[in-house]
């Protein structure tokens, strides 16, 4: 009877070893919180964090929401857009920057960029950089309505492009509107332009590594190395093993090449942070 | 392909239920696809489950109206009284006419809208999404809401006026004053509008006890005129074209071409109705545009999988076919079998209205209840905030309905506030 109550305790207590071994390795339950809209680029990136930890899902109606909702939750993992950054700025919203990483002392988990490409139809034949004096031509360039605004057209304008600058909600109504004969040009993210195939002719890029650089044919553009960042962060006590779930996603991985983003090894919170500040003092009224 | 045929079929049941059972709205179907939405099922599936329980509530509305006078859909209650007109065996005769009007009607505007999406859709034509078209036909479409209620024009601009001042989403493009009226209503979901104003307010209605129902057997054939079903699948195919509530507006101009016949009026008016259900979703193919409760519904269930209806049918879907190919395909074959079923068992649908009829709206009670709490999972605001705004919806439901004046214009004017304010803030922009 004793021997048989002695096995007992020691199964009892192998058991409860082995649970609380795996409790202390079983994954966080993640919540991923979207503070872009669901169909933006930025949401179908926060979309592909979760799927690749398993989390739960969050959509914020805006940035001060994100944020509250954030410091209220265990494991939260924020996506940051920093052309959410950027109009939250310009709309005077709150809570909408890095620095509520070093408040809430959460740590980068990634940070990605993904250029533009400024594109016509295949069967346009305009020139972006033309002569000036031609201004018959009417010729305009459709991008994401955050950037249509008049201090970006004069500088386009002082580059020496002609160009009337049309604001759209994203790069997918600028291409329809592109497609449609509606505008010449399309200032669109480069995943989506060059899915088109031979449809578009994409003559310029915001990528200075690209030999399209926009930068070299508009000296005077204050942004020509234009980027869209998402900056994913975390409260997680354990971010190394967050970022190691995200590496080691074959879909996540597949995502992050298919739609032309780039990890970015070289870029910190607060560089991120100063780029929407340049952006601000650059284009804001 | 077994997962499209299950559809088809969950398809078939939720329209035959929301024909058979006026406390269903029409628009049941897309109601329930809310459910499923953020799972990101494919645009087939959506598609052919929306076409189906669509269609659904046209053809079994009929045999609802018929068989117990209880008007399974709004669009039959135009010839109540006909029916007392009638003997049994007419209405025996009618039931297979209105089955056979209603099959015709619906497949030859099927294939309508097949020739015409295939041959002069945008992949033909990318024009057609152009900003002077859509200025156009969205103009037009505006336009022709003031025919819903003309003589309170004013109420109808005002409506309009308030669906486009707080419709608009994130639109950074707006003037600060306009951009802080819409962030009052920001998260405001298109189903929490539909519920406050026209689903709440149409609960009260007090539901008609049915005391009796005649039994009727076998339903056959007493000689349908395939031209006058003709003349009827035009008008339908017409009337379906124009914003707001189609299906009446063909139901109540068919009905006046039936003569001093009461068994005329009705088979015209039921054929037409059939019709109109699957033109006005020709708008919403080809240009994206809603145009009544079904399609605006669909509209913002294609907004929320992040996908454009127009560009979505042209890609290649099962067997190589383009998804609209496979889309129209299966729902011909959904009309087989709603004649089928329309023109069988009518005495066992009769006793299941007659059953089911006073305790319906305890169920869709229950039902909205479910779909909030599915819709507030997903909305982009709490609990408090969305009761706040789902109340203030169910006011202004009531108070218009007070008033006898449809929410429709508000409705429209809240869905497409975001792409009519798009277009002129462009338009401004491109030629001024």
């Amino acid at each position: 009877m004793k021997k048989l109550l002695i096995a007992l305790v020691a199964v009892i207590a192998v058991g409860a070893g082995a649970y609380t071994v795996r409790l202390a390795n079983a994954a966080p339950e993640y919540t991923v919180i979207n503070q872009s809209s669901k169909a933006s680029p930025a949401g179908v990136f926060a979309q592909a964090v979760r799927k690749a930890v398993d989390g739960k899902w969050y959509q914020s109606s805006n940035c001060t929401d994100a944020s509250a909702k954030f410091n209220s939750t265990k494991d939260a993992v924020m996506v940051y857009n920093s052309s959410v950054a950027f109009a939250a700025l310009n709309k005077k919203l709150e809570n909408c920057q890095l620095d509520e990483v070093a408040k809430s002392n959460a740590k980068v988990v990634l940070i990605s960029s993904s250029r533009m490409l400024i594109c016509q139809r295949a069967d346009a034949n305009t020139d972006l950089f033309g002569d000036p004096s031609r201004a018959e031509e009417n010729l305009t360039l459709g991008m994401a309505s955050m950037y249509a605004v008049p201090k970006h057209e004069a500088q386009w304008n002082a580059s020496g492009s002609a160009v009337k600058i049309v604001p759209y909600s994203g790069s997918k109504t600028v291409l329809q509107a592109l497609m449609a004969g509606d505008i010449n040009w399309g200032w669109m993210g480069q995943s989506l332009a060059l899915k088109q195939g031979d449809k578009l002719k994409c003559e310029y890029s915001t990528d200075p590594l690209s030999t399209q650089f926009l930068g070299k044919r508009a000296p005077k553009l204050v942004i020509p190395d234009f980027r869209i960042n998402v900056v994913v962060y975390s409260n997680t006590a354990n971010v190394e093993r967050l970022r190691e779930t995200l590496n080691n996603s074959s879909a996540f991985q597949n995502y992050i090449t298919s739609s032309k983003n780039k990890v970015e090894s070289g870029l910190d919170a607060k560089s991120v942070d100063q780029y929407v500040q340049r952006m601000y003092n650059t284009w804001a009224d | 392909m077994l997962d499209l045929v299950f559809v088809s079929f969950a398809g078939i049941l939720v329209g035959m239920l929301a024909g058979l059972l006026p406390a269903l709205p029409v628009f049941t179907g897309p109601l329930i696809l809310y459910y499923f939405v953020q799972d990101y099922y494919p645009v087939e599936y959506l598609l052919v489950f929306w076409l189906a329980s669509y269609s659904g509530t046209q053809f079994f509305g009929s045999i609802a109206t018929i068989t117990t006078r209880i008007p399974g859909e709004e669009s039959a209650a135009i010839y109540l009284d006909d029916i007392d007109n009638l003997t049994t065996e007419q209405k025996r005769n009618l039931l297979y006419d209105t089955a056979l009007g209603s099959y015709i009607a619906a497949t030859l505007s099927l294939v309508f809208v097949w020739i015409v999406v295939t041959y002069f859709g945008i992949g033909m034509f990318p024009e057609l999404m152009s900003m002077p078209v859509q200025i156009a036909v969205y103009s037009l479409a505006i336009l022709l809401f003031f025919l819903i209620q003309p003589s309170k024009w004013i109420i109808t601009v005002a409506l309009i006026a308030t669906g486009l001042l707080i419709g608009p989403r994130q639109n950074y493009a707006l003037p600060d004053v306009w951009y802080d009226i819409q962030q009052l209503y920001n998260g405001y979901t298109l189903y929490m509008v539909v519920l406050g104003t026209i689903i709440f307010p149409a609960l009260i209605d007090p539901a008609k006890r049915i005391t009796e129902v005649e039994r009727f057997g076998r339903v056959r054939n007493r000689g349908y005129s395939i031209l006058t079903g003709l003349r009827s699948t035009l008008i339908g195919a017409v009337a379906g074209l124009i914003p707001g509530p189609s299906a009446s507006v063909a139901t109540a101009f068919a009905y006046r071409t039936g003569g001093d016949s009461s068994y005329r009026r009705i088979l015209n008016a039921e054929t037409a109705n059939n019709s109109a259900v699957v033109t006005c979703a020709l708008p919403f193919f080809l240009l994206g545009l809603p145009i009544n409760q079904n399609t605006l519904l669909m509209s913002n269930i294609m907004d929320v999988q992040s996908l454009d209806i127009v560009s979505a049918i042209q890609e290649t879907g099962m067997f190589g076919w383009t998804i609209f190919d496979l889309v129209i395909a299966i729902s011909l074959c959904v009309m087989v079998i709603y004649f089928w079923l329309s023109t069988h068992l009518i005495d066992f649908y009769a006793g299941l209205v007659q059953r089911l009829h006073h305790h319906m709206r305890w169920v869709v009670a229950l039902i909205l209840l479910a779909l909030i709490a599915v819709d507030l999972q997903y909305a982009e605001i709490g609990l408090g905030r969305y009761l706040m705004l789902l109340a203030s919806f169910t006011v202004l439901g009531f108070w218009l309905r007070k008033l006898k004046i449809s929410a429709i214009p508000f409705l429209f004017a809240v869905i497409l506030a975001d792409k009519v304010i798009w277009l002129g803030i462009q338009a401004s922009a491109i030629y001024f």
